[in-house]
Order: C-alpha cells, then sequence, then structure tokens
C-alpha cells in the first residue's frame, strides 16, 4: 500500500482513478485506512463477491505460503515488530487491475504469495504504457 | 476464475468506507486502478 501512496501524483499525471477493495468490513476498513494513510476510495468487500468475480483468490498448499509467512514472521520477531494474532484470513492473496473504457483489463496482476505485490517502477510502467488521453477518447 | 488482458472486467457497487457508493460500469470514462488489498500486515 506504501508503494500506491508514493504513486498518487504519478496516477493524477496519468489521469488514473485509484480504488481499494478490502476484505474487512466497514469499521476494519476505515482503521485500515486511516493506519496507512490511505487517499483513494477504500471498498469494503467483507463476504468477498468483488474478490471473487475477478477471480482473486488464496494461496494454495504447497505454494510455498506457509514457509513465506513463517519466514516474514521470523524478520518481524527479530526487528522487535510486536506480534498480534491475525483476525483476518491470512490466506487471502490480492490482485491489481488496470481497467479502461469500456470496463477493458489493460493491466492484471495475481501474485503467486502474499507478498509478491507490484512494486512503485511496476506500476509506472503500467501507467507509461497506457495511451494518452486523445488515442483513449 | 482469473481475467486476462483484454477481457471485459465485471462491473460492481460498492459504498465505501464512509457509506458512500462507488459504481464501476461502462459509464466510467476514467482508467481505473482497482487494488484488491490481501491480509493486513
Amino acid at each position: 500500500m506504501s508503494q500506491l501512496r508514493q504513486m498518487e501524483g504519478a496516477f493524477e499525471r496519468a489521469g488514473v482513478d485509484v480504488a481499494v477493495v478490502t476484505l474487512f468490513d466497514r469499521e476494519t476498513t476505515q482503521h485500515f485506512r486511516r493506519e496507512l494513510k490511505i487517499a483513494f476510495p477504500c471498498l469494503p468487500d467483507p463476504e468477498r463477491k468483488v474478490y471473487g468475480a475477478y477471480g482473486v483468490g488464496r494461496i494454495q498448499k504447497g505454494a510455498g505460503g506457509t514457509w513465506r509467512a513463517l519466514h516474514k514472521t521470523i524478520r518481524l520477531v527479530l526487528s522487535g515488530a510486536p506480534l498480534r494474532m491475525p483476525k483476518e484470513d491470512v490466506m487471502q492473496l490480492g490482485a491489481e487491475f488496470l481497467i479502461g473504457q469500456g470496463l477493458e483489463i489493460r493491466m492484471a496482476h495475481y501474485p503467486a504469495a502474499a507478498d509478491l505485490h507490484l512494486m512503485a517502477p511496476d506500476i509506472q510502467k503500467v501507467l507509461d504504457d497506457m495511451p494518452g488521453p486523445a488515442a483513449s477518447e | 476464475m482469473r481475467l486476462s488482458v483484454g477481457e471485459k472486467a465485471p462491473g460492481f457497487a460498492l459504498e465505501d468506507d464512509g457509506g458512500q457508493p462507488f459504481v464501476l460500469d461502462e459509464r466510467r470514462r476514467r482508467p481505473l486502478y482497482l487494488v484488491f488489498t490481501r491480509h493486513s500486515t
């Protein structure tokens, strides 16, 4: 999410709106937005209907998700971060899409693991590859 | 099922965390970068 915050100006310059769908209820989404200082619309989808419609799934058993989670936990412990019991579905994956006119999908990114999201340079490339305003009219 | 580039994205109507409606449909003119969060960190 910090990558998105970092790219806020680039989205504006490219004329691209951003929306964030969460798997939380409204109250938790408000907390999520405040905590991460997100300026974009945050859309709670606790029943994950839109997740399902976009094919955004969960980590598959045997995909290495458990080891990645363990590795991440060890790193957090070593860094002195406070540990907490997660209340959310830790197996849920995210995804990112760029949707153009006529709802055409211009970019679809489904990470294989929870921590493999697009980084700022990847997002910038997606914006750079977009057709200009004249081409999209 | 996963979606691919060139396919039509599913439209939807949700409310944002402030209760304001958010609709994605064919009337949208500006491109939308849509992010699905994973679990919080």
